[in-house]
């Protein structure tokens, strides 16, 4: 069973995609308002995923934030955390539910688990939030039920789901539109929140996953072995790069010139690679490489690259580098740490 | 739900015994006059080669009233082995002076049980309803058991059952949907025994459970399970001095199982075990000799994906007491075994392992006796290292009421990596090495004769393993390399009395270890570890149980306290300690040829909210209560 439980580990670290990059205009106020928020999946099978907050000033870290605020576990598998209007809403794909907590604070607010199945990621678009859900799994591991959620944030109820093409990952808002990336297609889907239908979407190579804006709002794509930069005024793939397997996480530098992502090839070491939001060509040669990264964010200060690395199936450490991939230090995480959060 | 598509044994089964049961009766039938001195019916004792090793046996009284229960929760309230338990019912592992689940060697038989592509046996599907003696031989002891006796190892033993016929019921009614059936029948007389039973188990287990800090939750979902069993066991005297002894186990369990709190997910698993043992024993003038055929099928279904393994066993010995005061024994012993699983190429892999193995007992002072113990192992594909065993117990002092012998053993063990770890696709690494361990230990056991009856056994040892195996990334693949050493040091301490107050007889044990168990090397740079109390060992476990018996009355409380445990090997994360009181309460009614005994148990009385495995939820206080009858004629 030790053995079974691995493959799912080994799915998951196949699948998962890492990084919660966000530009929060937000006023701070509360105990993390300020720093960098690491996301902890936990070990799959033991619901023991944490958020864990480090300070880049006094370069200390802390664990499990929500357990030494309200004194409580959530119990679950963070798939991702977002925050918005000082609210984060903590993602719990194996609990199918959203933990909504105080974003400065980290106090307990509201639980949404009515609604969920396996949600991987949320946006908010005209005051609605949208939470992708792969759905239960179809036979030979399809995703065949997979939706995005609609929810009510007044009184975080689930109103409405939208259905989906296969295994719903990322979403983002962009202009007020939702674009969600099918991985288990090779779709972006684009949703228009004022009436929630999808009113389009993008061909792009297999396994669509992720996105960031660059600082000329051109949308980049990561799917499983390639990067696509997407013109979404004149609804135009500009570029698609192949790029190495294993595609995980892609992050943004802060005034959105440069593109960092990672990637775990099978069986290789995985690689960190930085693309200028110009680029013709993909970059051959890896920013930085090392073994069992999980998880990257880029700080949008001083550009400074946060890698999520899991020691094994233990606690994980997180190690910084400068915009050159030069290691500057380490602090420990929780296990799996899979994304960030960084706050001014 | 039962989606398994394997080949079915049942009719196999059920063959074998028919034909073992006519066999038999026509045996009865020829009623033979020779009086025969004793049924030869085990191998070597435990205890005969291993000198100098801890060896502690479950209390036997505890076995005969929890027999319904099974070796893992028998073991997690009368041992101080630590259970690491997925959820109440669920996947049950041991971890043993320190070690990991794949480190301890549960014995059936004399044959290694479990799951060859696991390298474990879940010990929550192990019943005890045929077992009448448990013991554990703590630390390594590869020599005497071979593969995976790195921690320890644990023997099962079933005894003749009493002369004449006999027939058991034990029904018992539980809370959380818990019922538990058993019925044995046995015939036993000069020309040997017969005795046939089966079992069903089964619990909604839908126990209401809390949050780690103690928040009501609600009740357990999709953890209902059963166990049902059928068993066998029996010996044909053959001759004067030859026997033929047959023994098999079928079980089959399926357990939707319980997801950890705050998810919601709803797996089932089925598993099937099929344990047979043919076994010849002729013994000599003074010796004896002995052939052992085994066959084990193994197989977990997991919510349709069906892995199963066949083992096909045979091992040869002969043990011969070469003089008063010297003994020797040897012989080989091979195993095949063929794992079925879609998870490896082709879907099949097949490994042969080959045992040569000796010892020797040499007593060369009346107060001292030495023991030899060495095995060497030949596996398809790769090296085994040589595992010599050396022990010696001397008798510091005997006197009309007390009596002291101190002991000391250093021996060497291995674990042959499972067959999942050397060929799963992906990730398999088929140039792993054994795991390797030596132990060393010293101890003393004192105790008082009939008329002061106590006991004080003491033990501390320290033991390295080596060549540990951890499955970790690479790339995005996951495979097990010899990644870990792991240093063990630890205290094992037993004492117990017995004492008669008018017509209340008095008995007490208590089993405690205390265990450091460290990794020794960080994985690389960035690894916190090293140094680090490796994840479930407890520092400290034990147990403790009072019985009174007064006239038909039995009152017998057991108190169990585990320290916390690290979640992980950087010690960042921790489940608390806990404290658990379980309280039995039986009466006999004995009639001729009859006896019935209603039984009470009061388990959790205290209503604790703990976790054995982090956010797997343990049921609060429960109750269980039933009834034995017993006919023998």
């Amino acid at each position: 069973m030790k053995k079974i439980k691995l493959s799912y580990v080994y799915m998951l670290a196949l699948l998962v995609i890492a990084s919660a990059c966000k530009k929060d205009e937000e006023v701070p106020k509360g105990e993390f308002a300020t720093g960098v928020i690491v996301i902890n999946e936990g070990n799959f099978g033991d619901a023991d995923g944490t958020v864990g907050f480090y300070d880049p000033s006094a370069k200390t870290a802390t664990q499990d934030i929500y357990q030494k605020v309200n004194n409580e576990t959530v119990s679950g598998t963070f798939q991702s955390i977002y925050t918005f209007d000082n609210k984060t809403y903590i993602i719990d794909q194996s609990g199918h539910k959203i933990v909504v907590v105080e974003a400065e604070t980290f106090k307990y607010i509201a639980t949404i688990d009515e609604g969920l199945f396996t949600p991987r990621y949320m946006t908010i678009a005209n005051g609605k939030g949208y939470v992708s859900n792969w759905g239960d799994w179809g036979p030979n591991w399809t995703l065949p039920d997979s939706y995005i959620a609609v929810v009510d944030l007044t009184n975080f109820n689930v109103i409405k789901t939208i259905n989906t093409d296969d295994g719903i990952e990322g979403i983002t808002t962009i202009n007020g539109q939702v674009y969600a990336a099918a991985s288990y297609s090779n779709k972006v889907q684009v949703i228009n929140p004022q009436n929630d239908a999808i009113t389009g979407g993008y061909e792009t190579p297999y396994g669509p996953s992720r996105f960031v804006e660059d600082g000329n709002g051109r949308l980049w794509v990561l799917c499983a072995g390639s990067l696509v930069k997407i013109d979404i005024i004149n609804e135009k793939t500009l570029y698609s790069f192949e790029i190495a397997g294993g595609a995980k996480s892609i992050a943004v530098n802060g005034d959105g010139a440069n593109i960092y992502y990672l990637c775990t090839p099978w069986n290789a070491p995985a690689q960190v690679f930085k693309i200028d939001n110009s680029a013709t060509f993909a970059p051959q040669e890896a920013l930085i490489s090392g073994d069992n990264f999980y998880g990257l964010g880029v700080n949008p200060d001083d550009e400074t690259i946060y890698v999520g690395r899991n020691n094994g199936a233990d606690n994980g450490t997180i190690i910084r580098y400068n915009a050159e991939g030069t290691e500057l230090d380490n602090f420990a995480s929780g296990r799996f740490p899979n994304g960030f959060e960084f706050r001014k | 739900m039962d989606r398994c598509k394997n080949k079915s044994y049942r009719p196999l089964l059920l063959l074998l015994a028919l034909l073992y049961v006519l066999g038999l009766n026509v045996c009865f039938a020829q009623e033979q006059t020779t009086q025969l001195n004793e049924v030869e019916i085990t191998a070597t004792p435990i205890e005969k080669f291993g000198v100098g090793a801890t060896i502690s046996t479950i209390d036997s009284t505890s076995i005969e009233s929890f027999k319904q229960l099974t070796l893992a929760q028998l073991l997690s309230v009368q041992s101080s082995v630590y259970i690491k338990q997925y959820g109440a019912g669920m996947l049950s592992t041991i971890s043993f002076r320190g070690t990991g689940a794949s480190h301890t060697s549960v014995l059936w038989n004399g044959m290694q049980v479990g799951y060859p592509f696991l390298g474990q046996a879940d010990l929550s599907l192990v019943p005890l309803d045929f077992v009448d003696e448990i013991s554990l031989v703590h630390g390594s002891s590869s020599a005497r058991f071979g593969t995976g006796a790195i921690g320890g190892i644990i023997n099962m033993q079933s005894n003749a059952p009493n002369k004449g016929i006999r027939l058991a019921v034990n029904q018992s009614v539980g809370s959380f949907g818990t019922t538990n059936s058993t019925i044995q029948l046995s015939k036993s007389g000069e020309r040997g025994y017969l005795k046939i039973g089966g079992f069903y188990k089964q619990s909604k287990n839908n126990f209401p459970y809390k949050s780690s800090s103690g928040k009501d939750i609600g009740k357990q979902e999709n953890a209902n399970f059963f166990i049902s069993g059928a068993q066998l066991s029996s010996l044909l005297q053959l001759t004067k001095s030859s026997s033929l002894a047959f023994d098999v186990q079928a079980t089959h369990a399926n357990r939707n199982l319980q997801s950890p709190i705050g998810s919601s997910a709803s797996n089932n698993q089925v598993d099937k075990n099929l344990w047979a043992s043919l076994k010849f024993n002729h013994r000599l003038k003074s010796g004896s000799f002995n052939v052992q055929y085994g066959f084990l099928f193994d197989e977990i279904n997991y919510e349709g994906s069906v892995t199963n393994s066949n083992q096909h066993r045979l091992t040869a010995f002969f043990d011969y007491d070469l003089a008063a005061n010297l003994s020797v024994e040897g012989g080989v012993n091979t195993n095949i075994i063929q794992v079925n699983t879609p998870f490896y190429d082709n879907e099949i892999a097949q490994e042969n392992r080959t045992n040569l193995f000796a010892s020797l007992l040499w007593l060369p002072l009346n107060k001292l006796k030495l023991s030899l113990n060495l095995r060497q192992a030949y596996v398809t594909g790769y090296k085994i290292p040589f595992t010599p065993s050396l022990g010696l117990d001397f008798k510091a002092h005997t006197s009309s009421t007390w009596q002291l012998n101190l002991k000391g053993q250093l021996a060497r063990g291995y674990n042959v990596p499972t067959l999942n770890d050397r060929f799963w696709m992906p990730g398999g690494n088929l140039n792993l090495l054994p795991e390797e361990s030596v132990n060393a230990e010293i101890g003393f056991d004192l105790r008082g004769n009939e008329n002061m009856p106590f006991w004080v056994k003491g033990t501390t040892y320290q033991l390295w393993v080596d060549n540990w195996i951890l499955w970790l990334p690479n790339g995005s693949v996951w495979s097990p390399e010899n990644k870990r050493k792991v240093k063990g040091v630890g205290v094992e301490l037993e004492t117990g009395f017995e004492k008669e107050l008018g017509n209340v007889r008095l008995k007490g044990w208590l089993n405690y270890a205390y265990t450091k168990s460290t990794n020794q090397e960080a994985l690389d740079k960035y690894d916190r570890t090293a140094g680090k109390q490796l994840p479930y060992v407890p520092f400290h476990n034990g147990n403790i149980t009072g019985q009174a018996r007064v006239g038909k009355w039995l009152v017998q409380a057991t108190g169990v306290a585990t320290g916390k445990r690290f979640t992980t090997t950087n010690n960042k994360t921790e489940v608390p300690g806990y404290a658990l009181l379980n309280i039995r309460v039986s009466h006999d009614v004995n009639l001729t040829h009859w006896s019935i005994q209603f039984y009470v148990d009061a388990n959790n009385v205290t209503n604790t909210n703990y976790q054995s495995i982090i956010n797997r939820a343990m049921p609060g206080i429960n109750f269980l209560a039933g009834a034995k009858i017993n006919f023998n004629k």
